[in-house]
């Protein structure tokens, strides 16, 4: 017999565990009693007393060679063997998670569950999450008994418990019944009798409240070894036989409301947690209230995907991290596993190396991004990951940076590490510590950790009572891991040479503490996007530092460049230069176009993208005189607002649907397809080419793309690899050329 | 402010995917968040491509996010609280539906902790094709502990039985999809040992299939190839299959040598002459030394050239020892990714004997002629003086493809890196 008491905490558990492990065991059964409450008292009264040391704290302080069973598996009342398995302190840690790995290390020192005739769980409260199963897991316990009292909350949590233990079936019957620990002297258990009949589950027995057990406690005792003559050790020997005996049954829950009606007769809401406040209890809420209060007009600052309640892309963590990570003279501390921060380190890392290697360009925060990890270990997710953190922030501290930000991950979020406590308390603090609310995805998605980086990180950083200066801009929300952007960005720097302006800060990407601390110096942003991220830092600069911003990002084309040159000149009264740098790019730009023309005129393109803002394009197309016959927006996480200002000269399908791709190719017969990657499987009527998902800047920069459409239309429809590559489509064996 | 190294190491997570993935025909099911998800997905197709197309709009489907590896359950808030059921119920038949032979449901570091019982999901789900559970990969233990503890689990749970033995036939452990070269690494150790009369079974978890492995028992012995991948395997194959395993005391077979001594070992192991892989090694030394006696007569190279390696032991060991002994360069810098290794007394033995035992542990690669690491560590050595040269030997990559397999075990592993230390020295 395995079997596993739950019931309502405060109800009794312990007290009937014991009681029938010791009933068992006077029975002349082998027994084992497992304590899975973190509170450790469930074996006490076999023990007379004393409390054993519980199997977690005993595998983090002895070293693996040195365990043994005999040191965690204690011999009680009438050799009962008795263990606790011990676990984290209230509000932190998975205490699931740690009977998980008290299990394992009973089992690896040699505990054989066969040699029982009886093995008792006592399990922590009511909780209906992972760690409720745990002792029902395979090889664990077989059966369930649920304790309840009389009262309304008590059988409410029996309800949940029975629930959880459908959920845990797997086609056998788990549960045995249900003991009622009454809890008043007198009145009637009515309700209890009407919600086993109507849930399916035998009461088993109806224990009185009596001063039997009082005493019986009081000496560290059970009652077949304080008063074996009791009535009351009478009914726990007959509750002993009955489970024992017991065939299991297969209760189903109530849903709430039955539940309610049929104990209260009204629509009464209980207090606990339940099925129905799925609503309000959901973790994304919390981003617009509670986890970021005292962080004043973050709330409003949420991702497309947190927005739209769509499936989250990436987590917040590592977009916090990416951005972060940006900031010279600053160190980042990631609290939770060397998982996370290697996921991290190695997306930034990634486009680091591909920046070297195809333009030559080092960017060192990429390659060696400055990145603390915590390193939680199996010990932290039981007891905690406080220690850890301490200990990476005192890393971090000895780095001598100017600024320390700390972020965390989905396992410290699970677990509950407060990392807040453990921060300097104000913001004298020296570096200056920063908090970016990420754990893991539990805060949303990757955009959300870029805008949670750039807000309460970087956003944290800026003195308010810096005075501007004329002659610098700053540029705000770059992609940190598009491929151009350090070209785009240099292109950028070039055309506002032209105005006599330099850049003060980027916020947030190759900028150092010391220029976000100034950046107010700028008085004007120039957003490189005006997507969801641009949109939300320029609300967030605007609304808390009164910035001003250019009203248009970066620029791609001839038309975007001349209107953007010309906006920011006008803020800096800068006309004539303006007009000197017009001339100049106009000339090269005209010039590229009268080559080009003959060659594309009259060519019809079709483009099906991400980008929610393809001007660029279409102006390089109709400048071209190209006929564009379709414009297909996809459905993106980043951006979710298509913009144009060629709306009178085609129609474009936002959100449209890439399965139509194939269709629409073979009845408008373009000659040039454009995607943001070379599509398989479509009609081999039309050549077919990439557009990057952030464009190329400056007023050369959709021609870089026609250029190559030029040369594209030269070559064959079909090249001669694409005969081979139906042989890979087939599955034939790969030859590896060469080694072998 | 100080320095901070942060290149931050792949953990037992990146292991374990990296192990079930690293059967050809099984697929890594993550319950996990998606940011756990897009970076295995694209190593492991980077490493093991297996997709014909990249068109992300060819995988929309949910899981899998427009990747064709690693369908995930996309983790989210919600779910750390009330468990991911649902996702878990739809997204086994999903997979299972691409024709795989194999599901290897892995929970990601938060799931591990909310304690879904994947066991139950598989069972429910009765799919056609075997599944097995990680439940949890562990935190923060290292790469090669995750790999193990993921082939250990499957094995257990998959129990390979002997059928038929096959004569003269070894399997090799201690490979991961996860090194730099590794297809050309069991190419070349597969010819050496075909010479010989002697056949590759499974290689285990690092691109046989499913059935190869469930073979396994059938072959006479276990070959190591990497110790720090495969000794618990090893330990474990012994134990349960009655295989016994051939292990190299001097980590893994490079440089002429060693490459030498361990086809010795597996043809001893299995009963076979080891005479025609040894005149293949042989032949390839006549072909090396042409270059080295070119790159010697005009410069007095390699000798006295430095050089650093960043690698685990086993790797770094041979390696080392060949550079020195067989070159005669000089180790300035040996950075072990595995610093706990049983291989240290004879690397630091092999650096007594070079007068270099400082050179051990040292991370500063400034200034050295000739540097062997991953991609990363590369990278971050800016080279103002065109000086150096790096050769990369591990992960992660700079991202150079190799359309033609290179190596860096055996013969042919010996003249590439005669072919790049030549090149690298030849203009100093
Ligand atoms: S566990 Fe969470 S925080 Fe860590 S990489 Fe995965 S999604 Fe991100």
């Amino acid at each position: 017999m395995r079997v596993a008491v739950y019931g309502k905490g405060g109800i009794g558990k312990s007290t009937l565990s014991a009681n029938l492990a010791a009933a068992l065991a006077q029975d002349n059964k082998r027994v084992l009693q497992i304590g899975c409450d973190p509170k450790q008292d469930s074996t006490r009264l076999l023990l007379g007393g004393p409390h054993p040391r519980p199997v977690l704290e005993y595998l983090r302080e002895t070293r693996r060679e040195e365990q043994q069973l005999g040191d965690i598996l204690h011999l009680g009342w009438k050799g009962v063997h008795c263990v606790e398995a011990g676990g984290p302190e209230p509000g932190v840690g998975c205490a699931g998670r740690g009977i998980l790995s008290a299990f394992a290390i009973l089992e690896n020192l040699g505990c054989a569950w066969s040699d029982y005739d009886a093995i008792i769980y006592d399990v922590l409260g009511d909780v209906v999450c992972g760690g409720f199963s745990v002792p029902l897991r395979k090889g664990y316990a077989q059966t369930v008994l649920v304790a309840t009292s009389e009262e309304f909350m008590s059988i409410y949590a029996a309800n949940n418990i029975i629930r959880g233990v459908c959920n845990m079936e797997q086609g056998e019957p788990r549960a045995v019944g249900l003991v009622v620990n009454r809890r008043e002297r007198e009145g009637d258990i009515e309700d209890v009798r009407r919600f086993a009949e109507a849930v399916g589950a035998p009461i088993l027995a109806v224990i009185p409240r009596s001063r039997a057990f009082h005493g019986a406690e009081s000496q560290a005792q059970t009652l077949a070894e304080a008063c074996p003559q009791s009535p009351e050790a009478e009914i726990i020997r007959n509750l002993a036989k009955a489970v024992f005996q017991a065939e299991p049954c297969q209760p189903r829950p109530l849903e709430d409301s039955a539940l309610e009606e049929l104990l209260l007769g009204r629509n009464f809401k209980p207090a606990a947690f339940s099925k129905m406040d799925k609503a309000s209890q959901n973790l994304l809420t919390p981003l617009a209230q509670a986890s970021l209060q005292g962080r004043p007009g973050v709330s409003r600052f949420l991702s497309k995907s947190l927005l739209a309640r769509e499936p989250l892309h990436g987590c917040a963590f590592t977009g916090a991290v990416n951005t972060l990570t940006q900031i010279r003279n600053a160190v980042t501390l990631a609290h939770g596993p060397k998982s996370c921060g290697h996921i991290a380190a190695s997306t930034m890392l990634s486009s680091g190396m591909a920046s070297l290697r195809s333009r030559g360009v080092r960017l060192p925060e990429q390659l060696n991004p400055v990145l603390i990890g915590t390193e939680m270990s199996d010990d932290a997710m039981i007891h905690g990951g406080m220690d850890a953190f301490r200990a990476g922030l005192d890393k971090a501290l000895a780095l001598q940076p100017e600024a320390i930000f700390v972020t965390t991950t989905c396992p410290a979020g699970v677990i509950g590490d407060d990392v807040d406590q453990a921060l300097p308390v104000g913001n004298a603090s020296k570096p200056q510590i920063l908090r970016v609310t990420t754990d893991g995805d539990i805060e949303g998605d990757y955009l959300q950790g870029v805008i949670n980086a750039c807000l309460e990180g970087a956003g944290g950083l800026i003195d308010p009572s810096i005075q501007p200066d004329d002659n610098c801009v700053n540029i705000v929300a770059e992609k940190n891991i598009a491929l151009n952007a350090e070209s785009n960005f240099r292109e950028m720097e070039r055309l506002l040479s032209m105005l006599g302006l330099r850049v003060n800060c980027r916020f947030v990407r190759q900028c150092s503490v010391q220029q976000l601390r100034e950046l107010l110096r700028a008085p004007l942003q120039l957003p490189a996007y005006l997507d969801h991220l641009g949109r939300v830092l320029q609300d967030f600069l605007t609304g808390q530092f009164g910035c001003t911003f250019t009203q248009n990002p970066f620029p791609s084309g001839f038309h975007e460049t001349e209107r953007w040159l010309r906006e920011i000149a006008d803020f800096f009264g800068r006309g004539s230069l303006a007009d000197q740098a017009f001339d100049a790019l106009r000339g090269e730009y005209l010039q590229a176009i009268d080559d080009l023309r003959p060659h594309l005129a009259g060519k019809r393109l079709m483009l099906v993208t991400y980008i929610h803002d393809v001007d660029w394009i279409l102006e390089t197309a109709f400048d071209l005189d190209m006929e564009v016959v379709k414009v297909g927006i996809l459905n993106y996480t980043q951006d979710n607002r298509y913009r144009t200002r060629y709306k009178d000269r085609l129609t474009v399908d936002v959100g449209y649907d890439p399965q139509r791709r194939g269709e629409d190719i073979m009845e408008l017969k373009p000659d040039l397809f454009l995607g943001n990657y070379q599509p398989s499987g479509l009609p081999e009527t039309t050549h077919y080419d990439t557009v990057p998902l952030c464009p190329n800047t400056g007023h050369l920069g959709g021609l870089a793309l026609a250029q190559r459409w030029r040369r594209l239309l030269n070559a064959p429809l079909q090249e001669g690899w694409r005969k081979d590559e139906a042989r890979l489509m087939k599955g034939e064996e790969l030859n590896w050329g060469g080694a072998s | 402010m100080k320095n901070a190294n942060a290149c931050l190491p792949p953990d037992s997570l990146t292991g374990a995917i990296m192990a079930m993935e690293g059967i050809r025909d099984a697929a890594v099911l993550l319950n996990g968040p998606t940011g756990c998800k897009f970076y295995h997905g694209a190593v492991v197709e980077g490493q093991l491509p297996r997709e014909s197309s990249f068109d992300p709009l060819q995988f929309l489907e949910e899981f899998y996010f427009g990747q064709p590896r690693v369908p995930a359950t996309y983790l989210d808030g919600d779910d750390y609280v009330f468990g991911a059921s649902a996702k878990l119920e739809r997204i086994l038949p999903t997979v299972a539906a691409k024709g795989h032979a194999l599901i290897a449901v892995v929970n990601s570091p938060g799931a591990a902790l909310i304690g879904d019982d994947l066991n139950r999901f598989i069972q429910a789900a009765n799919l056609d094709i075997p599944c097995v559970a990680l439940e949890s990969t562990g935190y923060s233990g290292t790469m090669e502990e995750g790999f193990q503890e993921a082939v250990i689990q499957t094995l257990r749970t998959l129990k390979p039985q002997p059928t038929a033995e096959k004569p003269c036939t070894v399997n090799l452990l201690g490979i991961s999809i996860f090194q730099k070269h590794w297809e050309g690494n069991i190419a070349e150790l597969t010819r050496l040992l075909a010479l010989c009369g002697v056949n590759v079974g499974a290689v285990v978890c690092a691109g046989s299939s499913f059935e190869e492995i469930m073979e396994m028992g059938n072959s006479q012995c276990n070959v190591m190839v990497h110790e720090e991948l495969g000794g618990r395997i090893a330990e474990w194959c012994e134990s349960r299959l009655g295989l016994p395993a051939m292990r190299p005391v001097n980590g893994a077979p490079i440089g002429f040598d060693q490459t030498e001594e361990w086809v010795r070992g597996v043809c001893r192991a299995v009963g076979a002459s080891p005479r025609p892989a040894v005149e293949a090694i042989d032949q390839a030394r006549v072909r090396g030394v042409t270059y080295i006696q070119r790159l010697n007569s005009l410069t007095g190279l390699p000798k006295g050239a430095t050089f650093a390696v960043r690698a685990p032991a086993s790797i770094a060991l041979p390696l080392t020892q060949w550079l020195h002994d067989y070159l005669g360069m000089a180790p300035a810098a040996v950075d072990l990714t595995d610093a706990d290794s049983l291989l240290i007394p004879e690397m630091k033995e092999i650096l007594t004997r070079a007068n270099a035992l400082d050179a051990l542990g040292v991370t500063d690669f400034s200034g050295v002629d000739m540097i062997f690491a991953d991609g990363a560590a590369l990278a971050q050595i800016s080279n103002p003086d065109g000086m150096m040269t790096g050769v990369e030997i591990a992960l992660p990559t700079m991202g150079y493809i190799d359309v033609v397999h290179k190596c860096l075990l055996g013969a042919q592993g010996s003249l590439h890196l005669i072919e790049w230390i030549v090149n690298a020295l030849r203009d100093c």
